[in-house]
């Protein structure tokens, strides 16, 4: 990386909108939006910081992209960002499976829907192999985990 | 009800302890206890809910939400999804000063090493068990691969590919 990262410093507005887009935006599983959001459109962290922190996270046990707005949140705004950054990843989606548990106890059994759902399910496990890969591909530049990777 | 509400905050909570892989490595255990242990909902409902958590927005942890809203209403659905995320967010927020405290030093440094190349193989363990629970057709395969390929060669956002992915079901192609 030859350009100079500087942080910006997200107020408790930006984290509760950023996590939200994260939340609102990822079908089967969020990481790949998270790491769009936070090292390839907002710049809050690189991509060697996110694969450590995410590697906390998942070293960790608990849901990860929970686990990394906390870790975010208190980063740049203490506890209340430690409160609003999974506040506003989890309170969107929160509510559209509420409203998606009353459409599937009416439609669900309907073919249509079904097709439908493994076409996104397709989709989504096709942008977390995608994912992986670049996470890999971060590591590769460390000669340290070259035996593994070959 | 309050019992059952309460029930499902304590074995969702003891369940996070053991989330090491987030909620989709945490599956089989989920259906331990729900389905089997305290036989709150049967296989088929339980496999439904997952399918509809996959294709919500949002992290995969909802699936929880969508069972204790199927187990005890809107009580049941707040009460799994606090018992999943707060007790390691409350850990990781201790855990994270000391870690970052330690910063630059060396087993910090190993440790860090260390995880980063675990996080990729679990990202990897992930995918696979989607596609394993999804019983993908080789059509969905090309469009996984499709996927992966147009992920990493062009900017386009996300979303696209979700769309691309719905269309392509509706039309009976995966």
């Amino acid at each position: 990386m030859t350009e100079p990262h500087e942080p910006p410093r997200p107020d408790l507005r930006a984290l509760l909108l950023g996590f939200s887009s994260v939340g609102l935006s990822g079908f089967g599983g969020v990481l790949p939006f998270a790491r769009r959001m936070l090292v390839e459109e907002r710049r809050w962290m690189t991509a060697e910081d996110f694969n450590t922190q995410l590697g906390l996270c998942q070293f960790l046990p608990g849901p990860n992209v929970v686990n990394l707005a906390v870790l975010v949140g208190k980063r740049y705004r203490g506890l209340p960002g430690a409160i609003v950054a999974p506040a506003g990843l989890m309170a969107g989606p929160f509510l559209i499976v509420l409203v998606l548990a009353l459409l599937y106890d009416r439609w669900g059994s309907l073919p249509l829907a079904q097709d439908m759902l493994r076409g996104i399910a397709a989709a989504g496990c096709g942008l977390l192999f995608a994912m992986a890969w670049r996470m890999g591909a971060a590591l590769r530049d460390k000669p340290f985990f070259l035996p593994f990777w070959c | 009800m309050p019992v059952i509400v309460f029930d499902l905050f304590l074995e969702f909570a003891l369940l996070s302890f053991v989330a090491f892989g987030g909620a989709t490595a945490l599956l089989p255990e989920m259906h331990r206890v729900v389905v089997e242990h305290h036989h709150w909902l049967d296989d088929t409902t339980f496999t439904h809910l997952y399918a509809i958590a996959q294709a919500a927005p949002g992290p995969n942890v909802l699936v929880v939400t969508l069972i204790g809203w199927k187990v005890a209403g809107l009580a049941g659905a707040l009460a799994t999804t606090l018992a999943m995320c707060l007790p390691m967010s409350v850990v990781i927020y201790l855990l994270i000063d000391r870690w970052h405290g330690f910063a630059g030093k060396r087993w910090q440094q190993a440790v860090s090493l260390g995880v980063a190349p675990l996080a990729v193989g679990l990202v990897f363990s992930g995918a696979t068990l989607i596609a394993q629970a999804a019983s993908l057709g080789w059509t969905a395969w090309l469009l996984v691969a499709a996927t992966v390929v147009a992920n990493l060669r062009t900017k386009l956002h996300p979303l696209w590919f979700i769309g691309v992915g719905a269309a392509s079901g509706l039309l009976g192609l995966v």
